[in-house]
């Protein structure tokens, strides 16, 4: 018989929204950026199906990532593709697409960083080539973006010498994240109180592998090491397809 | 700022959890956060604490387990607790330990009812 209703037959009631609930315990055990990663992983799919290398490019504003990137795209002998991330307007993606590569903006609106989410969406608005050059040109940040996997080969951090070679200190997080440090607008140097060594040495305190660049995207001084670099991960990717 | 982000994170796998079990009201959780884990906690409690008002969520009590750095040296192998990612060996004095521990990012368990 049911005992909640006395009616002689073998069924359930839900259970009454009166009647005091069980508490339970769940065991979860999964990293907060768990539906991040999931994103960031597809996208890493996605590159490696069209043997794409994609870079995110992490530095303060001003840094010079975008300079940095036009220097670069002017070099470059395969294609290329650029996804831009600010908090407001497209500056930067029509200064790309001056260049002559296709380039889509992503305005974070408040957003302090970009994540993967947002990279998928942008990656259904862009053609890229198989074998392609991806940069992703992150907002300019030296905090929230380092926690954030976009999918990307790499993080590129850039540090201007203008900013000061202490800040591998100041931001370990992202220096820790970063597979390669380029130390940019080296054609000031003689203008600022800036040691490379010093700044090398404090970045492999929070990062030993961290690979090193100097170079300035003006003058050009040190942009084939920059370009050896790329071609270096490309050559790695290659053969780990 | 971000810690607005990883609280949205944190959110929707907690409602989602809940919500596959069939719970009405989320009452604690226990969340891991390493002491280099990128994470503001002041920040993320605050975000939270807003976030989750008017879901399953609202007034859940967050207990922190707290795990602290620790690094390995590359030169003499021997593990000390650090507080910086940049801190030396405390046995040999060398530079450029690997973290072991301490940037965690977790969400460990949940009580439900």
């Amino acid at each position: 018989m049911c005992t909640t209703c006395g009616c002689g037959g073998d069924h359930q009631h839900p259970p009454s929204p009166l009647a005091p609930a069980r508490k339970r315990r769940l065991s979860l055990e999964v990293d907060i950026l768990a539906a991040n990663n999931r994103v960031a992983a597809d996208n890493r799919r996605h590159f490696a199906g069209r043997n794409i290398l994609t870079l995110n490019l992490v530095s303060s504003p001003g840094a010079g990532k975008t300079t940095l990137l036009t220097a670069t795209l002017k070099q470059l002998n395969s294609p290329a593709a650029v996804i831009e991330g600010d908090q407001q307007t497209a500056l930067d993606a029509e200064r790309i697409r001056a260049c002559g590569v296709p380039a889509v903006q992503i305005n974070t609106g408040q957003g302090c960083h970009l994540d993967a989410p947002m990279v998928q969406r942008a990656l259904a608005e862009l053609p890229l080539a198989e074998g392609s050059l991806l940069f992703i040109e992150n907002v300019g940040n030296l905090v929230c973006p380092a926690p954030f996997d976009l999918g990307e080969a790499a993080k590129v951090v850039i540090l201007s010498v203008t900013e000061g070679d202490d800040k591998p200190l100041k931001y370990p997080d992202i220096f820790a994240a970063a597979r390669l440090m380029v130390i940019g607008k080296i054609d000031l140097l003689p203008y600022v109180d800036f040691e490379v060594a010093r700044c090398v040495e404090y970045a492999r305190r929070c990062n030993p592998a961290i690979e090193v660049v100097r170079l300035s995207a003006r003058s050009g001084e040190g942009m084939a090491d920059w370009l050896g670099w790329i071609e270096r991960q490309r050559d790695s990717l290659r053969g780990a397809a | 700022m971000h810690e607005l982000s990883l609280c949205e994170e944190l959110l929707n796998l907690l409602l989602s959890e809940a919500e596959q079990s069939g719970a009405r009201r989320i009452h604690r959780f226990r969340l891991r956060i390493g002491a280099l884990g990128c994470v503001m906690q002041e920040s993320l409690l605050f975000h939270f604490a807003q976030l989750a008002q008017g879901t399953l969520a609202e007034g859940a009590e967050i207990e922190l387990e707290q795990v602290a750095g620790r690094g390995r040296c590359p030169d003499c192998g021997a593990e000390s607790e650090i507080e910086h990612r940049f801190d030396p060996c405390a046995h040999c004095g060398a530079t450029g330990l690997l973290l072991i521990a301490g940037d965690e990012l977790r969400i460990v368990e949940m009580e439900v009812e």
